[in-house]
């Protein structure tokens, strides 16, 4: 009996762990937005805020996927259900507003925005080295996402 | 003879080159990063913090402990006791422990980019600081060499009895005095560069050779604002990153007071942070207290944290307020080390075509040359050196070393 609560927690507690994740990915939409409104506007710190936000958010993301093995074969089950090509587009920068972001970073040789920001290419280029070959090939297959990805060199031909 | 002579002297010269290293400005970051003591004892502290983790893990393997199992046979009820051995894995505060040793890791990985980056920093300043106490001294020896001709100048002067004898015991006083500075000075510079090989991790043995930098034409440079670099200063700061994986991992300790009825953790923690909030060993009315104590624990955290704000946010004022004054009054500097030179070279041009000129003016013009030299050569050093405690407290080129999770996730692995 108490091996069998103990299990039940653990699972309980385990399967809420991913479900914030993926709450967590759904808001990376909402961030991406904010992101995208401080493209045509000055670099003040409420603008850094909102970058901050979202860089970070996809940093934390790819931690929690890369520091738990669990996580990985959770995402591998459920990738397929959750999957849609709109999520290449909704949650990661084109290359375009990257670049304009990153030219905003430097002022008087001094690099000023978070760290996340001038490290997106990694980052993401760790995110798909999670993703199994069939996984990538979903992502490939919308033109749009492959250039995206291509070009921020998150993945390779 | 005269061979060997040639022979040993090529040995001895090439001994003596063999031990001096030529050092650049650049060269001591990456020199701090490999060799420096005290960024090399931290680093195995991170290892140790690491290895925890891995402890913590296999701690929630079944693991035998035979004393535990000889118990059986005589009382089947220590069965129980046993689920600690057979299956850690099923006593939730092993799992607690495990992430919070996880979240010190993180803490202790931030308080290592500190802390490397500081000696970075000091071991720069240093550099600079050595530098510039070579650059004083060259501007000494400038000063004795004029003291020294206006001194021959006023011994002709007395001799032919154009002087009083006292103006001569004067000069000499103040050669000395000179003199005595070149050597206060010279033994700083060199005190200077032993601490500095200290720091850079390179044997005492060894000297040190400093490559010159190019100084900053600061008319060039543009004045800089707080708002600027504030954002970066407190999101990129190691010192607050490192209270918030500290308090993160606080949500496990509240873990552990509630789930102690299902048994205490056989894991130790990686730190010492927390052990002054007590958790019982199995379900009792402590639970309440322990509670409070890890949200008391909270709030001090959090007061440190806010505290650590205002230093970084009180630092940075003070940097970009060096800087820009810096900047404003360079030209004053200048035009003032322009006149007091223009100043020495007339009254010398008069005292050598033998102008009835007091020796005690061209001292004074001596020492206003010198004084303006001095000040402008500081200012200069000053706007680099105020340029690199800010790029180190937006951590900058040689202190852009990763926050801890952002070097993980880029490495690829935990």
């Amino acid at each position: 009996m108490k091996m069998l609560i103990i299990t039940l927690i653990t699972l309980t507690f385990s399967s809420c762990r991913y479900g914030v994740t993926y709450s967590e990915l759904s808001e990376l939409k909402a961030k991406k937005e904010k992101v995208e409104t401080t493209l045509n506007s000055d670099l003040n710190i409420e603008n850094q805020k909102k970058l901050r936000d979202y860089f970070k958010g996809v940093k934390e993301l790819v931690y929690d996927l890369s520091s738990n093995s669990s996580m990985q074969s959770y995402m591998h089950r459920k990738f397929f259900r959750y999957f849609s090509q709109e999520m290449c587009t909704d949650s990661v920068l084109s290359k375009k507003q990257y670049d304009v972001i990153m030219s905003k970073c430097t002022v008087s040789g001094f690099y000023i925005c978070s760290e996340e920001v001038r490290s997106y290419s990694d980052i993401l280029k760790t995110a798909a080295s999670y993703l199994t070959g069939s996984e990538l090939s979903a992502l490939k297959e919308d033109e749009n996402c492959k250039k995206n990805l291509l070009a921020l060199g998150a993945i390779d031909e | 003879m005269k061979i060997y002579i040639y022979i040993i002297t090529i040995v001895l010269t090439s001994l003596a080159s063999a031990q001096e290293i030529d050092v650049s400005l650049d060269d001591v970051a990456q020199k701090v990063r490999e060799s420096n003591f005290t960024v090399l004892e931290n680093a195995q502290r991170v290892y140790q913090a690491k290895e925890t983790i891995n402890f913590s893990k296999r701690n929630l393997l079944p693991r035998l402990n035979f004393w535990n199992v000889l118990k059986l046979p005589f009382d089947w009820l220590s069965s129980v006791d046993i689920v600690q051995d057979i299956a850690p894995f099923l006593v939730p505060n092993n799992w607690f422990r495990l992430s919070q040793n996880k979240l010190f890791y993180l803490a202790q990985k931030e308080q290592y980019r500190a802390l490397w980056a500081n000696e970075v920093m000091t071991a720069k300043l240093l550099y600079l600081n050595a530098l510039r106490d070579r650059d004083f001294l060259r501007i000494l020896k400038v000063q004795e060499s004029q003291v020294d001709e206006l001194l021959s100048i006023v011994k002709s002067r007395v001799i032919l009895g154009g002087e009083r004898a006292q103006i001569l015991k004067f000069f000499e006083i103040r050669k000395l005095e000179i003199q005595d500075d070149i050597r206060s000075l010279s033994t700083i510079f060199f005190d200077e560069k032993k601490a500095l090989s200290f720091l850079m991790g390179v044997p005492s043995e060894k000297e040190l050779k400093l490559v010159d930098i190019e100084l900053p034409s600061l008319e060039d440079l543009s004045e800089i604002s707080f708002d600027t670099f504030v954002f970066r200063a407190l999101d990129n700061a190691p010192e607050i990153n490192q209270y918030k994986y500290i308090k993160d991992s606080l949500r496990f300790v509240r873990r552990e007071a509630y789930f102690s009825f299902l048994g205490a953790s056989s894991t130790s923690r990686s730190s010492s942070v927390f052990n002054n909030i007590p958790v019982q060993d199995g379900l009792g009315f402590g639970m309440g207290s322990s509670l409070r104590i890890a949200g008391s624990e909270s709030k001090i955290l959090e007061i440190n944290m806010n505290a650590t704000k205002e230093v970084i946010k009180k630092n940075l004022y003070n940097l970009v307020n060096n800087y820009n004054s810096y900047l404003k009054n360079i030209e004053g500097q200048k035009n003032r080390n322009k006149y007091s030179q223009e100043n020495f070279k007339l009254i010398k041009g008069q005292l050598v075509l033998g102008g009835s000129i007091d020796p005690l003016e061209v001292l004074t013009s001596i020492e206003s040359v010198f004084d303006s030299s001095i000040s402008l050569t500081n200012y200069e050093y000053e706007a680099v050196t105020t340029m690199e405690k800010i790029k180190r407290s937006i951590f900058n080129d040689d202190y852009s070393k990763k926050e801890s999770k952002l070097h993980l996730v880029i490495k690829g692995r935990n």
